[in-house]
């Protein structure tokens, strides 16, 4: 672990930044559905504080004579009825008024009730652990168990109908979905070091729950419990409907409607109007809940604002200043780091990806091609953009946050960019396959082994009987060297071990004899000895039937053994390439170079490691010329101001850096 | 396997025996239950005849043993408002609450599931909107207007349907109606987000990437494995229903146990409310179990332990 | 939808018309004509929409004799006498003639051409069976109209005579609502009594499902059976007045009982008439009277009287054609009173009043609330908010308090254990809204629930009172009818011991298929409901 953190920051919990608050505001301005929902709760609200104001000492009293009058009507003294009158003659829009308090009153403090229940029970459950913990869950699942409504028939009946024994009973109703989530946010928060941290300075359980587990549930717990208050706001109205909540003479919305259908069919608004505000009502709540989780929930945060960016893709960034080349150093440069015979090439590709906080240009102008039964080495760190080039050859780049900007993927003649989805579905999985790095991420948890590898034989395979099928795939889990194929062809991904599993994905990879295989990855997540046998497979594989293989990977260990020729990325550019033998001998780059002696097993013998400085840049913050001159310890000014164009620096090797030649001759 | 589904079996019990006893401590509470069988013009010694009848004279705890004597054989006693064993009668009004749940969940479940694997292949699209809106409107809507609005368009307006009734199948429709509108929403709404969040994931891309038809990719790939969360909202909403969707059935005369149980305790009537719980209970413990077994079933990560 | 419905209505009168299924010129008068002999019955399949909740047992007791039974059961289990709810006399059915033969002896002339549903043949000696089971103060319903002992014999084979041991004058009127079931299955099956109801009217029960329906056919043996009549009928069970009413009008019920006066104008179209007819109940309010400190006080209770719009309410909340009653039961009633005061809605005179007695001393600010149970009629809040309005507005301080049917009950009753009248409080100030039948006819029937010190739901105890009705109790004829009516008028003008609000109109809804009359004791006489011909359906 690195230097502990200062205790006082750990001592704060983390607290939601100021631009939510402006972001919440941002999004009501620009939706008029939170505004008007918005407007309508607070004026709810004013129907509640300013009752005694508003209502007329004698809203209750009959007025026979203008009884079930329609809506819009005027009486015989010119009064003005909006909402017409009901049995008893009485203005409907003034008993809509008086009857606010009685429907919401009860569900706002079930909520609270509710809330405070479920915060403290679930986050005293999910931090205190153990036997408590599990008593308290035994209680929530019996809680869930007893029918909610019938608990609330019972005891509204027994105990006699009134507003605090409502609202009990819908408090009880919502305090386990409250207190399942504060359960496990607590679980999740007390593995936190700042609460570790704090267990250490000796604050008692109880302080910490209630400082900085507690606050934290309350963003989500927010979202939760505006919308347990709209099912709070239904129920409450359900059990006035059939006469278990308020009793009259109060009045609340439920009673206005079950009192109304006595006469549905000759007076409607009695029944339609209260209804109609309670569903706007709930619509109302449910809109701001909505809102709220738009704008505080993170996941949806950037999920929403991802979508929005990729669609005003009328911004992606301007292409930037490439330095003249005349076209025969262009072909020159292409015929050496293009094998003439390539029978897969990436041609100038281009992908950017729009993110919240900007637009990342992962690759920029990559080129590279791969001959048959060749080994191409495509290497880099993290951020260069490898593996979005082998997602882009395969199709499956994220949608819809990546673009290809420019550049074409040239297979078998055909440009795989633009080509029509019909045509493309027959390569892939078939001719040119991929390999994953998370085998278990990559494979369908439903569905057994055995069932992907005859869904991806038959479907490429026309004709393929399920029985053939099935037996190929037993023959290739065997060619994969995993052990008793034909008794585990039936297993589920997840029995299988982190290997076995990387094995199973190149089964399946091989399984229609492909001509190219893009390995991404395909060892980082192994151990030392399991990497080795699964490079030793694909060595095999390769020089049994042919294919070409494409290794993506930052082990420069894995490709001075395994590769034939050699990609160097940095930062979605191409910095260096040729064959591996040249280019790990004698470097032309500088970062091939110092990435060479960073890596063990593979940097000179003197043992020495020089670890690279700094980090490689943001994809949407990338410096000026090379991308490589803040790290670099051969960078000049002009490294700064000029980006060096790809040239050839011996047959068959290419390198794009200003000062190539004194790398290559430099000699450690 | 086998272990686990005993276990949770005892559980079972154990909560329906904590269900009864429940149960028969509150309607203690609902007063004298007497007044009920005799009606209003009952006389001083025909009350403590029935009183001494029903049982009602002796000790409380007396009587809570005998009850849960009598529940283990199956015995409620008879209900005071009808005279016959109130098992019976819950057992009765079994098939017209199972009838209304099974239907409302034929058509929810598909329509709704559609809707939201439409909305998610499509994002952004219209339909996705649609089911957005759809979703946050029908999770609003109130059950008892929606049914008093539809019998007033429907059955009185335009005569089409009837306004109540049971034991046709036109007598099916606008309850349906009712509980599929309230329901659709949320169905559809956590289709499309489970279905959206699966086709994010690398397996789902993995399959693009191996050739696979989108059709195939949505059905087995996505879909199949956002059924968990889609299954554990269904399977909420059938058992809601099984276990009586009360206003429904008080507004469309719906004869099922929900309304029975409204019925039972607005007369006081104890051995019928104890049995329709109980039943209630039941119903919900069993279906509980089943969704869990069924869980385990669709989750092969849960499967062998 | 107003143009569909009338097009509707013109083709119907115009499919009528040509299909001529009787001379006729009015609009539908020939489907209700039917030959005066021949098969019995041919008209279908009657639907009654009606209450069935409160459907407990359907033995004799209840079935022949309650409100919510009677309607339709006293088609099936009959008593020896019926009452012409027209003239209000007492006319024969399964007895033609009887007459008192001394004080203490009654005696019955049976009809010779009845049998029980189950076969057993209807003579004195089986009726005298059946009415000394049925002559018991035990069982619900029925039991309110047993007094005193009675013992029944056949003195031949259609003569049955009765014993009492107290003159009762009331006797035939009691004999036209205790209903005959079948001696042979109190003596065989008395166990099956509560749900199977065997008796001798024109319709034979078939079925009961709780909850849902009661099934009927038609007894072609019976001696009115005639063509014309409905061959079964379905007594179909919904809770909700509204829903009741719809039934009618969607063409799924032949007839719909107890819908409140709206519902019932509502339904009023092509397919449903309305038809409203008086009862022999009323609504009133019962204001506590026994040691109050406020509501004992004469003044206060005429303020009442005045301060009620009892007009307004009728006409709103019982129906447009009732009328307001100033006494305890329909005209017709033994005691009723022609020229009694009639307390006319008066606002001033109420508040005069109330001024009046608090300038006295009267804590006219005494919490006064007006209670009633849930749903115990349709329309009962609306009253009770609208008294409560009224009192308000003549200086008393008055609120409304709903209260759950059970509860309710337990309070409301008076004259029962643990609620005798002394444990009314002087400060209680209860006024309870409520509502009574006179099925007897007779003072007797609110005087001694109603009126008297022990009345089991009386809250009313004046020495006075009770002197005079005793003294009145065992007269007979005119001599009774004065002295009733004289000792009404006298109490109710001076402290008004009950305020009658209106007379009870229940409303039937009518299918246009079906031509019935409806009767004020809201039994429905099937054996003269003609159903269309089914052609015409």
């Amino acid at each position: 672990m690195s230097a502990p953190p200062s205790t006082s920051a750990i001592l704060t919990a983390p607290r939601t930044k100021p631009t939510t608050r402006r972001q919440l505001a941002t999004s009501a301005r620009r939706d008029p559905l939170i505004l008007i929902s918005l407007i309508w709760l607070l004026l709810i609200a004013a129907a509640i504080v300013l009752r005694d104001v508003v209502l007329p000492s004698d809203y209750q009293d009959a007025a026979l004579a203008n009884r079930l009058l329609p809506p819009l009507s005027t009486d015989a003294d010119g009064a003005f009825y909006l909402f017409g009158t009901d049995s008893l003659g009485r203005d409907y829009l003034t008993q809509l008024i008086a009857g606010t308090t009685a429907t919401v009153l009860p569900a706002v403090a079930a909520i609270i009730v509710g809330f405070v229940l479920g915060i403290a029970i679930g986050s005293t459950a999910g931090f205190i652990g153990g036997r408590v913990d599990a008593g308290l869950l035994r209680v929530m699942e019996f809680q869930v168990v007893f029918p909610p409504l019938l608990l609330a028939l019972l005891v509204l009946t027994s105990v006699g109908p009134s507003v605090w024994v409502l609202v009990i009973v819908l408090a009880l109703g919502s305090w386990v979905g409250l207190a399942r989530v504060s359960r496990g946010m607590a679980l999740e928060l007390r593995e936190l070091s700042f609460v570790d941290a704090a267990r250490v300075i000796g604050s008692s359980r109880a302080q910490i729950i209630s400082r900085h587990i507690a606050p934290n549930l309350l963003t989500p717990l927010l979202v939760l419990g505006t919308l347990e208050f709209a099912g709070l706001l239904l129920a409450s109205a359900g059990l006035d409907f059939l006469g278990l909540g308020v009793q009259p003479p109060e009045t609340s919305w439920g009673l206005l409607v079950a009192k109304g259908r006595e006469s549905i069919t000759t007076a409607w608004w009695l029944v339609a109007i209260p209804g109609l505000t309670i569903f706007m009502t709930t619509l109302a709540v449910n809109i701001v809940a909505l809102w709220l989780r738009d704008n505080l929930d993170l996941e949806q945060k950037s999920r929403i604002l991802a979508r929005s960016h990729a669609k005003r893709s009328a911004t992606f960034a301007q292409e930037e200043p490439v330095p003249p080349q005349t076209t025969n150093a262009a072909s020159a440069v292409h015929a050496s780091a293009v094998p003439a015979s390539a029978i897969l090439h990436v041609d100038d590709l281009w992908v950017e990806f729009a993110t919240d906080r900007g637009v990342a240009k992962a690759v920029r102008g990559v080129s590279w091609g791969v001959a048959p039964g060749e080994v191409l080495a495509v290497v880099g760190e993290s951020g260069s953009g490898k593996s979005v080039t082998a997602r882009a050859v395969m199709n499956v780049l994220e949608r819809p946050q990546s673009h290809v900007r420019r550049g074409a993927i040239w297979y078998d003649g055909v440009d795989l960019i633009g080509l029509d989805d019909n045509r493309r579905r027959k390569i892939l999985g078939n001719e040119i396959a991929l390999v994953q790095q998370d085998a278990l991420a990559a494979l369908n948890p439903t569905m057994t082994i055995g069932a992907h590898l005859v869904e991806v034989i038959r479907n490429h395979q026309h004709g393929v009987t399920k029985k053939a099928a099935r037996a190929r795939a037993i023959e290739l889990l065997t060619q994969v060297g995993i052990p008793d194929p034909a008794g585990r062809v039936d297993d589920f991904p997840h029995q299988f071990s982190g290997g076995m599993r990387q094995r199973v994905l190149i089964a399946m990879a091989i399984a229609n004899s492909p001509k190219v295989l893009i390995a991404d990855e395909p060892t980082t997540a192994l151990d030392v000895t399991v990497q080795a046998q699964i490079v030793t497979l694909l060595l095999e594989l390769r020089a049994r039937t042919g294919m070409s293989i494409v290794l993506i990977t930052h082990d420069l260990s894995l490709v001075s053994e395994a590769a034939d020729r050699v990609v160097v990325m940095y930062a979605g550019r191409v910095m260096e390439t040729g064959a591996v033998r040249d280019v790990v001998d004698r470097p032309a780059h500088p970062y091939t170079r110092q990435l060479l002696a960073s890596t063990p097993d593979v940097a000179a013998p003197r043992g020495r490691l020089t670890p690279i400085p700094g980090t490689p840049p943001s994809a949407v913050r990338l410096p000026s010329g090379c991308p490589f001159n803040p790290r670099c310890e051969l960078a000049q000014d002009i490294c700064r101001e000029l980006r060096p164009p790809e040239h050839v620096v011996a047959i068959g090797r290419t390198s794009a850096c200003h000062f190539a030649e004194e790398v290559v001759g430099h000699r450690d | 396997m086998l272990i686990y589904s005993l276990k949770r079996l005892a559980a079972a019990f154990l909560v329906i025996f904590l269900v009864l006893t429940a149960i028969f401590f509150v309607t203690q509470l609902l007063g004298d239950p007497v007044t009920l069988v005799l009606g209003d013009t009952a006389t001083p010694t025909q009350i403590a005849a029935v009183r001494a009848r029903l049982g009602l004279d002796q000790p409380l705890l007396q009587q809570y043993w005998q009850f849960l004597v009598n529940a283990a054989q199956g015995s409620f006693g008879d209900s005071f408002w009808q005279q016959q064993p109130a098992l019976q009668i819950v057992f009765s009004r079994l098939p017209a609450t199972f009838l209304l749940a099974g239907v409302a969940m034929l058509v929810m479940v598909p329509i709704g599931v559609l809707l939201g694997v439409i909305a998610a292949y499509r994002q952004g699209s219209w339909i996705e909107r649609l089911v957005n809106v759809l979703s946050i409107v029908s999770s609003s809507l109130v059950n008892f207007w929606v049914a008093l609005m539809l019998i007033l368009v429907f059955a009185v307006t335009l005569r089409w349907l009837p306004t109540s009734g049971y034991g046709e199948p036109q007598h099916l429709v606008l309850p349906v109606a009712t509980l599929s509108l309230l329901q659709i929403g949320v169905l559809a709404q956590i289709t499309r987000t489970s279905v959206a969040e699966q086709l994010q994931s690398q397996f789902v891309s993995a399959a693009r990437a191996r050739g696979l038809s989108p059709v195939r990719v949505m059905l087995r790939y996505a879909l199949r494995n956002a059924l968990i969360p889609i299954f554990t909202v269904a399977a909420g909403m059938l058992i809601g229903l099984m276990t009586g969707a009360v206003i429904t059935e008080v507004v469309f005369g719906w004869p099922g146990i929900g309304r029975l149980l409204l019925q039972a305790i607005q007369d006081g009537d104890l051995p019928l409310i104890q049995a329709t719980v109980f039943v209630s209970a039941s119903i919900l413990v069993v279906l509980t179990l089943l969704v869990d077994l069924a869980y385990v079933r669709l989750n092969p990560r849960v499967r062998i332990q | 939808m107003k143009l569909g419905r009338i097009a509707i209505a013109a083709a119907l009168a115009a499919m009528l018309a040509v299909t001529g299924c009787a001379a006729g010129g009015s609009n539908g008068g020939g489907a209700f004509d039917w030959p005066e002999d021949g098969e019995p019955g041919g008209a279908g399949n009657l639907v009654i929409a009606g209450p069935g909740t409160e459907l407990a047992t359907i033995e004799p007791g209840e079935a022949g004799s309650a409100g919510h039974a009677a309607p339709v059961l006293r088609n099936v289990i009959q008593s020896l006498l019926t009452r012409n709810t027209e003239t209000n006399e007492i006319e024969p059915l399964l007895a033609t003639e009887w007459e008192a033969v001394d004080d203490l002896t009654w005696q019955f002339t049976l009809r010779d051409d009845v049998t029980w549903h189950d076969g057993t043949p209807f003579n004195a000696e089986t009726a005298a069976a059946a009415l000394t089971y049925m002559w018991n103060p035990e069982f619900p319903y029925s039991g309110n109209f047993v007094t005193g002992n009675a013992t029944f014999s056949a003195a031949d084979e259609y003569t049955l005579e009765v014993k009492l041991d107290e003159p009762d004058s009331l006797f035939p009127a009691r004999m036209t609502i205790i209903g005959l079931p079948s001696p042979t299955q109190i003596a065989e099956a008395p166990d099956t009594l509560t749900s199977n109801l065997i008796g001798t009217g024109p319709y034979k029960f078939v079925s009961w499902t709780p909850g849902t329906d009661l099934k009927l056919e038609l007894n072609t043996d019976y001696f009115d059976a005639k063509p014309g009549m409905y061959d079964t009928v379905d007594w179909v069970f919904r809770e909700e007045s509204q829903v009741r009413a719809q039934l009618v009008q969607t063409g799924e019920a032949n007839l719909a009982i107890d819908t409140t006066p709206e519902q019932c104008a509502g339904a009023e179209s092509d397919t449903a008439t309305c038809v409203e007819y008086t009862t022999s109940g009323f609504r009133f309010i019962r204001p506590d009277y026994y040691n109050q400190e406020v509501l004992g006080d004469p003044r206060i209770r005429q303020a009442i009287a005045y301060a009620v719009d009892r007009e307004g309410i009728t006409s709103a909340f019982i129906s447009p054609s009732s009328t307001v009653a100033d006494n305890p039961g329909p005209v017709g009633m033994v005691g009723f009173s022609d020229d009694v005061e009639t307390y006319a809605y008066d606002e001033d005179k109420a508040k005069e009043l109330v001024a009046e007695a608090k300038a006295d001393g009267v804590n006219t600010d005494l919490p006064l609330t007006v209670k009633y149970r849930t749903d115990f009629f349709p329309g009962i809040d609306d009253i009770a908010q609208t008294v409560v309005t009224n009192l308000n507005a003549v200086g008393l301080n008055a609120q409304v308090q709903a209260m759950p049917d059970a509860e309710g009950l337990a309070e409301y009753r008076q004259g029962i254990e643990p609620n005798s009248i002394d444990t009314i409080t002087p400060d209680r100030g209860n006024i309870w809204i409520a509502t009574t039948s006179n099925d007897l006819l007779d003072f007797f029937q609110p005087g001694d629930t109603l009126l008297s010190c022990t009345g089991r739901f009386s809250v009313y105890c004046n020495e006075d009172f009770q002197a005079e009705y005793e003294a009145a109790l065992p007269l007979i004829g005119d001599e009774r009818q004065e002295a009733f009516a004289d000792l009404w008028k006298k109490f109710y003008e001076s402290e008004v011991p009950i305020l009658p609000i209106g007379y009870a109109v229940n409303q039937l809804v009518v299918g246009s298929t079906t031509q019935i009359t409806p009767r004020s004791d809201g039994f429905l006489p099937l054996d003269e409901a003609v159903g269309a011909h089914p052609t015409d359906q």
